[in-house]
């Protein structure tokens, strides 16, 4: 009774995530869409993503979006960035919402990313063990908070030789207590490839680095922070478990 | 975060559609400039809980735009003052489902039995960013000259307003008995405004600008308003004039005509 209780007034207090978190991606009608991901988190902010294809014509696909949010009252803007590819967005003031069309032709279709970006919702910086490279000239980071657990990722352009880097990546989370489990050593067409898979108390940290010519690589660091079905992170999980044991 | 323009449309710029209102509850007053939220603030009687009227503003094709004036809740302010919540929102389409700018405003009277009504807290959001509420001890000086109970009211040489008689006109809202008020300047009309207490919030009906072929007219008006601004999360820091880039008082220039 108390747990049934206990149960209903925690859904009564997630209510109101519940509500914000119905906010719809914009769909065009007669395509499949497919999710990208769950919730996204891309340079500190909410998005939700996914892309559909269509044998409609760019400027058709744009035009619907524009008449239907005009007509919804939302203030709308469209943008041709050329002759095949528009950007349409609108936006819900009240609630701090973007919605945005991407449309591009791809072949004979229609390609189009329909996203949902919440304008007010700041999201800490990834909490994941990544390693800070010398000599970086580009990083990206991006949170995706799905079901199966969190995994975070970062993108880095940085200066140094393939092999170098791969080394300091190797040295770093070594220091940082990471195991490594495997390397795998590969070509992308003509462009060299390294992969480091690390582990650490459940924790995974896969890092691919990719020779990117004129003496820069591209690091892409995944952490994924639980392989629980359940999605909690495994170090959250075990010093639970551990507290627990200590209580005892 | 810099919301200039709201400000200045609500304190000053809303010239064409605000000094003239004015002009009915002060006799021949002929100020120019007064906000339109001055004619909120001495409206006779009280502000009625769930009263709105939405404002079409047309100065031909493809200039259009919306005002949304609605009295959402009734509260009390900090010193215990019964007031009225008062949303004012402005967009591009009447639904105001996503509106432009939002203002939302505590009004309330000094004592008992005093008339004008005077802003005591302001919460405002521009575009898509979150609303934020003024810094409260900046409120009076933000608004003190918009609705000081009259004071400040000047007549300029050359301008005059004439009562006309009442009469039924058809708005979008529907046909209301109206009465007209011409402000002449120097001889020519420039504004004639037609009030009417069928119109709810401020009692205004139409507004015609013959000169620049703008109109303000009551598109719709009701009862039943609910508040619709998203309110600030607790500890979030207020707003100050410097910042939203209002004039101080010392230095704002009169507006002659």
């Amino acid at each position: 009774m108390r747990a049934s209780r206990t149960a209903l007034l925690t859904l009564l207090l997630l209510l109101p995530v519940a509500s914000r978190a119905e906010q719809q991606l914009a769909v065009y009608p007669g395509a499949v869409h497919t999710r990208i991901g769950n919730e996204l988190v891309i340079g500190g902010q909410l998005h939700r993503l996914a892309y559909f294809l269509t044998d409609d014509p760019v400027r058709k696909v744009a035009e619907h979006f524009h008449k239907q949010w005009r007509e919804e009252g939302l203030p709308t803007t469209i943008n041709a960035v050329g002759p095949e590819e528009f950007v349409v967005s609108s936006f819900r003031t009240r609630e701090g919402l973007q919605r945005s069309v991407i449309l591009r032709r791809h072949g004979n279709k229609t390609l189009g990313f329909t996203v949902l970006k919440d304008l007010w919702v700041e999201v800490k910086p990834p909490t994941a063990p990544f390693l800070a490279l010398e000599n970086t000239l580009l990083a990206s980071d991006m949170v995706a908070r799905d079901d199966g657990g969190n995994m975070q990722h970062r993108s880095l352009v940085v200066e140094g030789s393939l092999t170098e880097v791969a080394d300091r990546l190797n040295r770093g989370l070594t220091q940082a207590g990471f195991h490594r489990v495997r390397r795998t050593d590969g070509r992308d067409g003509a462009s060299k490839r390294v992969s480091l898979e690390f582990s650490r108390r459940g924790e995974q940290m896969v890092s691919v680095v990719s020779e990117l010519g004129d003496g820069r690589v591209a690091v892409l660091q995944s952490w994924i922070g639980s392989d629980r079905p359940d999605g909690v992170a495994n170090d959250v999980a075990l010093d639970a478990l551990r507290r627990q044991e200590a209580a005892r | 975060m810099r919301a200039p323009w709201l400000i200045s449309l609500l304190v000053g710029s809303v010239a064409f559609a605000a000094g003239p209102v004015a002009a009915p509850s002060a006799k021949a007053d002929t100020r120019l400039g007064a906000p339109l939220l001055e004619q909120i603030a001495s409206r006779d009687g009280e502000l009625k809980v769930g009263d709105w009227v939405t404002y079409r503003i047309s100065g031909g094709p493809g200039r259009e735009a919306f005002w949304r004036f609605a009295i959402v809740a009734a509260d009390r302010d900090g010193e215990g003052r019964e007031g009225r919540w008062v949303e004012i929102d402005i967009g591009s389409h009447p639904n105001m489902v996503s509106p432009l700018s939002q203002l939302r405003m505590l009004m309330s009277r000094d004592q008992d039995g005093e008339r004008n009504w005077k802003v005591r807290r302001v919460l405002m959001a521009h575009g898509t960013a979150r609303p934020s509420e003024v810094d409260p001890a900046e409120v009076e000086r933000l608004m003190g000259s918009g609705t000081g109970g009259g004071q400040g009211r000047a007549s300029h040489p050359g301008a005059r307003a004439v009562r006309g008689t009442p009469q039924r006109i058809l708005t979008q809202a529907g046909s209301v008995q109206a009465e007209p008020v011409d402000l002449f300047y120097r001889g020519t009309r420039v504004r004639r405004i037609w009030m009417s207490p069928e119109i709810p919030v401020m009692g205004l009906a139409k507004i015609e600008i013959p000169g620049s072929g703008y109109t303000m007219e009551a598109r719709d008006y009701g009862i039943g308003a609910e508040p619709m601004m998203v309110l600030p999360k607790p500890g979030t820091a207020p707003l100050s004039l410097e910042a939203i880039g209002v004039t101080p008082p010392n230095s704002r220039k009169e507006n002659q005509p």
